[in-house]
């Protein structure tokens, strides 16, 4: 009887390996999949941190085998879409000029007219909104004998206005949703 | 205790920091009263129970700390606004401080009904008391004196004391600013000089003549240009 060598950890782990299923073509297409989704999703990162150039996103997505090259493009697309927003419009050229990096179909400047029209009819009626609740308060104070040039109700603290806000956010967030859709390819869209 | 017909001022009498307040009676809707600088609920470094003896000052006068309807801070300082919170939980008392100063003070765990800026302030439902809010930085960014023209009283804070100032060696404070909020207060026809502590002097300085001699002591020392 000789002595056995202990296995070293890694031997052990490639017994295990060994002794899994393999994976049939289908499960591996799925792993291929979500490996090119979360590589589109970094992509879109760097750009938004300013980490990457837009011609940099443009070449590692060109990078993308044919088959996972769809696959890496919508989800950066769509994460880039997702940065959209009513409420940081001056990022919106720079997310823009990405994602018409990335769809041919898209021009910034056209995209960024048809979203600052979304941004602008959100503000207004944030605006008009805000100053109709402040006439009230203010109305409601005098009651209470409190009014002058030198008083404002301070209605950025108070609850109601905070749930106004939350109101005209998610009405206007329909429109963006239906803008950020239009900025992805027609097949990727559904 | 009583200064004038519908004056009031509560001078810190502990041994720790805390500020004076004032108050001006029924000068809102149903006889409530206004406010300034309620000060530390208690004192920081010997916990003196400074909310308790201005509640009792404010009873003894024969008045309804319940019925307090306006607070005006002065500025953000924790010995000039602590105890704002308990008469805004407690009483639906409205909180004031200047524009500048209301992102600090819900920093420091306040929330400001009111936003003040310069102007006029107009108190009751006949308007029966006016005050003007002037603008005064140099001890605090949004720091603000009260003046009531119709008695010649000024509500100076922490800009003015008897023969000092305040400090503005902390953070947003400015010397030359100071100097300017105090020149333009100078020019103001004051009585009633109230100030924000009692350092070496109650801080109640009454008498057309004290409160000139006081500005005149001060542009002196600081060197202030006429």
């Amino acid at each position: 009887m000789g002595s056995q060598r202990a296995k070293t950890a890694f031997e052990l782990a490639m017994e295990k390996v060994a002794g899994m299923p393999k994976l049939n073509s289908e499960e591996i297409k799925e792993e291929h999949k979500k490996e090119s989704i979360a590589k589109g999703q970094a992509i879109a990162q760097n750009y938004l941190q300013n980490i990457h150039h837009k011609t940099d996103i443009q070449n590692e997505i060109a990078a993308f085998s044919p088959d996972q090259e769809g696959y890496g493009r919508k989800s950066a697309l769509e994460c880039l879409s997702q940065a959209l927003s009513l409420t940081n419009p001056q990022t919106s050229r720079h997310i823009l000029d990405g994602i018409a990096a990335l769809n041919p179909n898209v021009s910034t400047d056209a995209a960024l007219k048809r979203l600052n029209n979304i941004i602008d009819a959100f503000q207004k009626e944030l605006a008009a909104t805000y100053v109709s609740m402040e006439k009230i308060e203010v109305k409601r104070l005098k009651k209470e004998g409190i009014s002058g040039s030198a008083i404002k109700p301070n209605l950025k603290a108070q609850n109601s206005w905070q749930e106004k806000q939350a109101e005209l956010t998610a009405s206007h967030t329909d429109k963006l949703n239906n803008f950020q859709k239009s900025l992805l390819p027609p097949a990727m869209s559904g | 205790m009583q200064l004038a017909k519908n004056l009031y001022g509560y001078i810190w009498q502990g041994q720790d920091n805390n500020c004076n307040s004032y108050l001006i009676s029924n000068c809102l809707d149903q006889n409530r009263h206004l406010l300034i600088d309620p000060g530390h609920i208690k004192t920081k470094g010997t916990d003196e129970p400074a909310l308790e003896l201005l509640l009792k000052g404010i009873q003894n006068d024969g008045l309804d700390p319940g019925a307090i309807g306006l607070t005006l801070l002065t500025h953000c300082h924790p010995d000039h606004i602590e105890a704002a919170s308990f008469f805004q939980t407690r009483i639906n008392t409205k909180v004031a401080i200047h524009r500048a100063e209301a992102d600090i003070y819900q920093q420091m765990g306040g929330i400001a009904d009111l936003l003040l800026d310069e102007g006029d302030l107009k108190l009751g439902t006949q308007e029966s008391v006016l005050l003007d809010i002037i603008h005064s930085p140099g001890h605090s960014p949004g720091h603000i004196t009260i003046f009531w023209p119709k008695e010649k009283v000024l509500i100076a804070g922490d800009l003015i004391f008897y023969h000092s100032t305040g400090r503005t060696d902390l953070p947003g404070g400015s010397l030359a600013q100071m100097k300017q909020s105090i020149k333009r207060v100078s020019s103001l026809d004051v009585d009633w000089l109230l100030c924000g502590h009692p350092y070496g002097h109650p801080g109640v300085i009454q008498g057309r003549d004290e409160v000139k001699e006081n500005f005149q002591f001060l542009s002196h020392q600081m060197m202030i240009e006429p």
